[in-house]
């Protein structure tokens, strides 16, 4: 008798063991990838600036020479001077140049200043003058056509599917379907979006709407489970009720089914959306992988979205490019982060106030 | 006419009915929907109007960030749109340029045209004009500390051709360690990592190894393909001291202080020697311009004088700083693209054309244009139609 009543104590130990485990080196890598794109990731919002006047000319960021008029004291330095003076990588600097630095550090006329730029300015190929801005409105226009189109038609699929639908193998069928779609590796729908929009409907090629359109087949499915699963967890007892006192199907569903449900939906499309703003490979499937210095102004334009300027700046030669990769990512976290927390904090209110 | 009006009325039902079920502070952000969806329509609409398209550049991953920077300067001293750069690969862009006689205006290549792709395109209409725009190696890279020997193209060939002749038979390489191609190499096994199908890079690779057994890589894991990633291949090299990378000169060049470049036939991967086309592992850098569609013309040809300018490639040029390596011959290739925009000395039209890049920053270019009014472009010279030139890019239009 205590002889198993051990037994199945330390078993449990074992078992308790096990999940600590895990759960610490889940957190180890986490604070392993935070950590390293943190560390890489925050000198980006630094830049080194120069004297303009007293630096030389090849100090000066390739694209100073085109600010004329405007007489600029302090100029964004190239990046092979912002590298050394931040991080100590003489690259190719020469012996001279690095003396000259030491020199116009001794007169304080280099300095490290909060790098604006990086959220202001639109992607370039120096790295010292690029900036997220263009990227960051490109996943924003692209997510509000995303937002339209899974919207509604998830929505819509869900209510009808889950409160009208006639229970048949038509209507069996699809459902399976759906089920299956929202597990599809997210490149299909990207091979879908190119056949249909680019080919067949001849859309103008890396432009929002093509993105948005894509990452909105890619949501529907997740919007449509999410979507139909918090209909179906409101009681019947509340249908009933409603019915019982005369009201409409519709009017049951508007007034009392939607609203006790809409924590769980509203819950749903936040997170798809989240995941679409994350999304790289159906944008590079349809071939949103171009370079676009001019930030887009419509939803025809060429247009580039955060993720995939994030895979263009990885690829690039220029070491800058390192810790400018590194603070898009901590840009893109921080958004899904508040995407994230707004989804919780709707979840609250909506649940303090339907509590069933 | 009746199901719409039906439509509506359910729609306006459904609405009314959801926002009532909203908590209060979200019922008046909700009533504006319907407005705010037809506000998007309109700006949907507005816009279609609006839109003046940026030049269209496609193709290698090599030359991409070189045709990206001239992409840059190019907007700051005329004031068009920035030009849209894709690196898709030399093979994908050259297939998108002669898909039709629109899209794309230009393909940046690392190789010239095979005549099969110069054969489409002449099916579909395409013109194109050819324009060597510089000269590029490929680097065989080590880590920086690490065993440094000088091999030749068929001590390469034996260390990553697929098949070689054993006995005068074509068999499957069976070399695993570099000492096994020469006893003075160093006894480690061969690991090299390079660039993959459908690169420029890989087939200017495969052209040079080409040996009596054919062309291709050996699968067998000892070669590594790196899609269109050299940064991969630098980080890799970094961590193994054995493996060696194959790069081109821009990202060494980047990274020179990291890296050990493997002298190729005795010759090392510099400047001087990739120019003159010295280096064996040298290879040309090509843009074609579309030459159909005139209402992009003068912006094509501005882009390749801009490419080939001294403020791009001269003696502290901004593609020199990237590692673009300019040919002998450059004084010429540009004066080739500047013939591109001899342009008929119809006074209006100039006026039309021109005045905007007053308004720009890059004055030198301006004075260019103005000292350059000759001829025309032939075809325009046979039919004696001026006309054409006057489609002026709107965005040109509304700076005059």
């Amino acid at each position: 008798m205590k002889k198993t009543l051990r037994k199945r104590h330390r078993r449990e130990k074992y078992f308790k063991s096990l999940g600590l485990t895990s759960l610490c080196l889940a957190l180890l890598f986490l604070g392993t990838i935070f950590g390293n794109i943190i560390i890489t990731g925050v000198p980006a919002f630094f830049r080194t600036e120069v004297l303009a006047a007293a630096a030389p000319s090849d100090f000066l960021n390739p694209h100073a020479q085109y600010a004329l008029g405007e007489e600029k004291k302090w100029v964004t330095a190239s990046d092979e001077v912002d590298m050394y003076y931040k991080n100590d990588e003489a690259g190719n600097l020469t012996p001279e140049q690095i003396k000259t630095i030491h020199s116009l550090e001794a007169r304080d006329e280099i300095r490290l200043a909060f790098n604006s730029g990086f959220l202001t300015h639109s992607d370039s190929r120096e790295p010292e003058v690029a900036g997220i801005w263009g990227g960051l409105l490109g996943s924003l226009l692209t997510l509000i056509i995303t937002f339209l189109t899974a919207f509604p038609l998830g929505i819509g699929a869900a209510i009808y599917l889950e409160e009208f639908a006639p229970k048949n193998r038509l209507v069996h069928l699809i459902e399976a379907n759906i089920n299956n779609l929202a597990a599809v590796p997210s490149i299909l729908f990207g091979l879908l979006g190119l056949v249909t929009f680019i080919h067949f409907m001849g859309l103008p090629r890396p432009s929002a709407l093509v993105g948005g359109l894509t990452l909105g087949l890619m949501s529907l499915p997740v919007i449509i489970v999410t979507t139909r699963a918090s209909l179906a967890a409101v009681p019947y007892a509340l249908k009933e009720a409603a019915m019982g006192l005369g009201a409409m199907p519709l009017q049951v569903l508007f007034h009392h089914v939607i609203p006790a449900a809409l924590p769980g939906i509203v819950t749903g499309i936040i997170l798809s959306l989240a995941r679409a703003l994350g999304e790289t490979a159906p944008l590079l499937m349809i071939g949103m992988v171009a370079f676009i210095a001019t930030p887009p102004s419509s939803f025809l334009d060429p247009t580039t979205v955060l993720p995939v300027q994030i895979f263009n700046w990885s690829r690039s030669p220029e070491m800058g490019f390192v810790e400018n990769t590194s603070g898009a990512i901590l840009i893109l976290l921080f958004v899904l982060v508040l995407l994230n927390s707004i989804a919780i904090t709707i979840r609250k209110k909506f649940e303090s106030q339907y509590a069933l | 006419m009746i199901v719409i009006a039906s439509v509506a009325k359910q729609s306006r039902f459904i609405m009314k009915h959801l926002v009532s079920g909203l908590p209060r502070p979200f019922q008046g952000l909700a009533m504006t929907k319907g407005r705010l969806f037809l506000f998007f329509i309109f700006l949907l609409g507005t816009q279609i109007a609006q839109a003046a398209p940026p030049l269209r550049i496609v193709g290698s991953s090599a030359v991409f960030p070189f045709a990206a920077a001239v992409a840059e300067h190019f907007h700051y001293k005329t004031q068009e749109p920035t030009p849209i750069v894709e690196s898709i690969g030399t093979g994908a862009g050259i297939k998108l340029l002669c898909e039709s006689q629109s899209g794309p205006d230009g393909a940046i290549t690392s190789r010239p045209f095979t005549e099969g792709e110069k054969k489409k395109c002449a099916q579909q209409g395409v013109q194109i004009q050819e324009f060597k725009i510089g000269q590029d190696g490929l680097v065989l890279i080590k880590r920086k500390g690490s065993q440094d020997f000088s091999l030749t193209l068929e001590d390469l060939r034996q260390a990553i051709a697929e098949d070689l002749p054993i006995d005068s038979l074509c068999k499957k390489n069976p070399n695993q360690t570099w000492s096994q191609i020469q006893p003075s190499f160093p006894a480690v096994p061969l690991h090299i990592l390079g660039p993959a199908p459908a690169s420029g890079t890989y087939d200017v690779l495969t052209e040079k190894i080409k040996g009596p057994c054919g062309s291709s890589l050996r699968h067998d894991g000892v070669y590594i393909e790196a899609p269109a990633n050299e940064n991969l291949i630098i980080q890799k090299v970094l961590n193994a001291p054995d493996a060696v990378g194959i790069i081109t000169f821009s990202f060494y060049e980047k990274n020179k202080n990291r890296l050990l470049a493997l002298p190729v036939e005795g010759i090392t991967p510099s400047f001087s020697n990739i120019r003159d086309g010295i280096y064996p592992l040298s290879r040309p850098l090509y843009l074609y311009i579309k030459l159909n569609d005139l209402s992009h013309h003068v912006n094509r040809a501005l882009y390749v004088m801009e490419f080939t300018s001294s403020d791009a490639v001269g003696e502290r040029g901004y593609l020199r700083k990237k590692g673009l390596i300019p040919l002998p011959e450059q004084k010429e290739i540009y004066e080739h693209a500047r013939g591109l925009l001899q342009i008929s000395s119809n006074d209006i039209f100039l006026k039309e054309i021109l005045s905007p890049f007053r308004y720009a920053q890059g004055l030198r270019m301006t004075s260019l244009l103005h000292l350059n009014i000759k001829c025309c472009h032939p075809e325009e010279s046979r039919s004696g139609e001026l006309r054409i030139w006057g489609k002026v890019p709107y965005q040109t239009r509304s700076l005059v």
